[in-house]
């Protein structure tokens, strides 16, 4: 598993690709919703993850885990939970 | 890594058991913002009275659909067939659209012979003897398909494809969906706008005694509906009472089964399956959750919901209130009043309640009649994760 920096920035990536926000622009405890994702446009962020780390997510955990900060924890944590270390 | 949310639905130990979740939340917060800014209602007396209010309308689901539909046409995706398969929806649409499509339901939407239909097919799924089978695949799930197929005139073979594409497209009413499930609820709605185009051609052309075949002659008098509604309106008759069915079969048969002491009282005594009946829709109602859209601003115990506001609202939790059931987590047939809100309430109320109820009947009937004992494989079955209506995915038991 990549490091929680690298997690980071490929949610940042993902996320500039589908805003059009610049990537710079992007902080780490920036909302989703700050971002203009809305319920929709966060189904499309996480298909482009579920395909980039070969895990199932749930769609609620846009909400409960808000941040990319938080959200990369939770998506470390899945990842590990189903691959191992 | 934990939430401290309230409302946390997609926890493992929820979807074997909502109603931990549910009473805590009647408890603490019974009507809770949730994180994704819908309210949370889980009381009986809100959730009875919203349900009846003109202030809250429905259609919240199919305007996220619709929304969501435009958005992936700009990434050149079209999951256009999904809007044109559920546009004749009743659940989704309001007054006046609502009253003139559900009127015009209701004059062909009875069938005098379904118990002699069930009966059948119940003949027919138990025709082969056997000591163990699986009462969701080989039962739950084929029924319904069969009864509703047979009522709305379709060719008995086609049953099993309809049932398959009915249980995909129902995920579209669940509370959160994945991109994955987008792809498939719109190929499922293609499938189905093939197949029931075909079907209402057909009809035109050489009528019968099926409700479709009805539902085409009265249109051609009356001219209520658009082409593309009564298409959208079979294809609803088809897949309502499906995976609702399933549920109310599934989890019903698993509740007796696990309360053996009822199921003996029931063997002795079948004028009882009724009101068991009743108690298993309160108890594991089929439809967890319906949603709602507020119409203009509205206190609810002090919260201020605003106009748009959504409202999921839980049905299973407001069946199981203390302020209003006794021992309200109890499987009691004999309940004196049992006044649960499963089939919903108000304008919406549920159409089809009298085809699941006398399916369920019969099929309880019949297992007892054909077999002396039955009994669970695992203790533990296996719950599908949809949220909106509670099905299991298999129950195994042996028979003697």
């Amino acid at each position: 598993m990549k490091n929680k920096a690298d997690v980071i920035n490929d949610l940042k990536k993902i996320i500039a690709e589908e805003t059009g926000i610049d990537l710079k622009d992007i902080q780490n405890s920036d909302s989703f919703f700050n971002l203009g994702l809305d319920s929709i446009r966060c189904i499309f962020v996480m298909e482009k993850l579920e395909g980039k780390y070969g895990v199932t997510l749930n769609p609620i955990a846009f909400w409960d885990y808000p941040t990319i900060d938080t959200y990369a924890d939770f998506l470390i944590l899945e990842y590990v939970s189903k691959n191992g270390n | 890594m934990a939430t401290d949310q309230l409302w946390r639905p997609f926890d493992r130990k929820h979807i074997a058991n909502p109603y931990a979740m549910y009473k805590r939340m009647r408890e603490e917060d019974p009507v809770h913002l949730s994180q994704t800014g819908e309210w949370i209602i889980t009381r009986y007396e809100d959730t009875r009275n919203i349900l009846r209010s003109n202030d809250f309308l429905v259609g919240n689901r199919f305007e996220w659909l619709k929304k969501g539909i435009g958005y992936f046409k700009y990434k050149d995706l079209d999951f256009s067939s999904i809007e044109n398969a559920m546009k004749g929806f009743i659940l989704f649409l309001n007054p006046p659209h609502h009253t003139r499509i559900r009127k015009f339901i209701q004059q062909v939407w009875n069938t005098r012979d379904v118990e002699m239909i069930v009966r059948s097919n119940l003949d027919h799924l138990f025709s082969k003897p056997t000591n163990s089978f699986d009462l969701v695949n080989d039962l739950g799930k084929p029924l319904p398909a069969m009864t509703i197929s047979r009522i709305l005139g379709l060719p008995p073979s086609d049953y099993a494809y309809l049932k398959e594409q009915g249980s995909v497209l129902i995920k579209a009413l669940d509370l959160y969906i994945s991109f994955k499930d987008i792809l498939k609820i719109n190929e499922a709605a293609k499938n189905f706008l093939v197949y029931f185009k075909k079907v209402v051609t057909e009809k035109e052309a050489t009528p019968d005694e099926g409700i479709v075949s009805k539902l085409v002659q009265l249109n051609k008098q009356e001219g209520t509906l658009s082409d593309d509604e009564l298409v959208s309106t079979c294809i609803l008759l088809f897949i309502a009472g499906e995976e609702t069915s399933i549920g109310l079969m599934s989890t019903g048969l698993y509740n007796l089964l696990a309360h053996p002491q009822v199921l003996a009282q029931l063997r002795n005594d079948h004028s009882k399956i009724p009101t068991a009946i009743e108690e298993l829709l309160r108890y594991d109602s089929p439809v967890q959750i319906v949603g709602r859209i507020t119409a203009k601003d509205v206190v609810i115990r002090n919260k201020q919901i605003k106009v748009g506001d959504t409202l999921t609202i839980c049905l299973g939790s407001a069946n199981r209130d203390a302020e209003v059931f006794e021992k309200p987590d109890e499987f009691l047939i004999d309940r004196p009043e049992n006044k649960h809100i499963a089939f919903g309430g108000g304008a919406h109320y549920c159409l089809g309640d009298w085809l699941a109820r006398i399916q369920t009947q019969l099929m309880i009937e019949t297992l007892l009649i054909r077999f002396k004992k039955i009994e669970m494989i695992n203790a533990l079955p296996e719950w599908n994760s949809n949220l909106a209506i509670r099905t299991l995915n298999s129950l195994v038991v042996k028979v003697s």
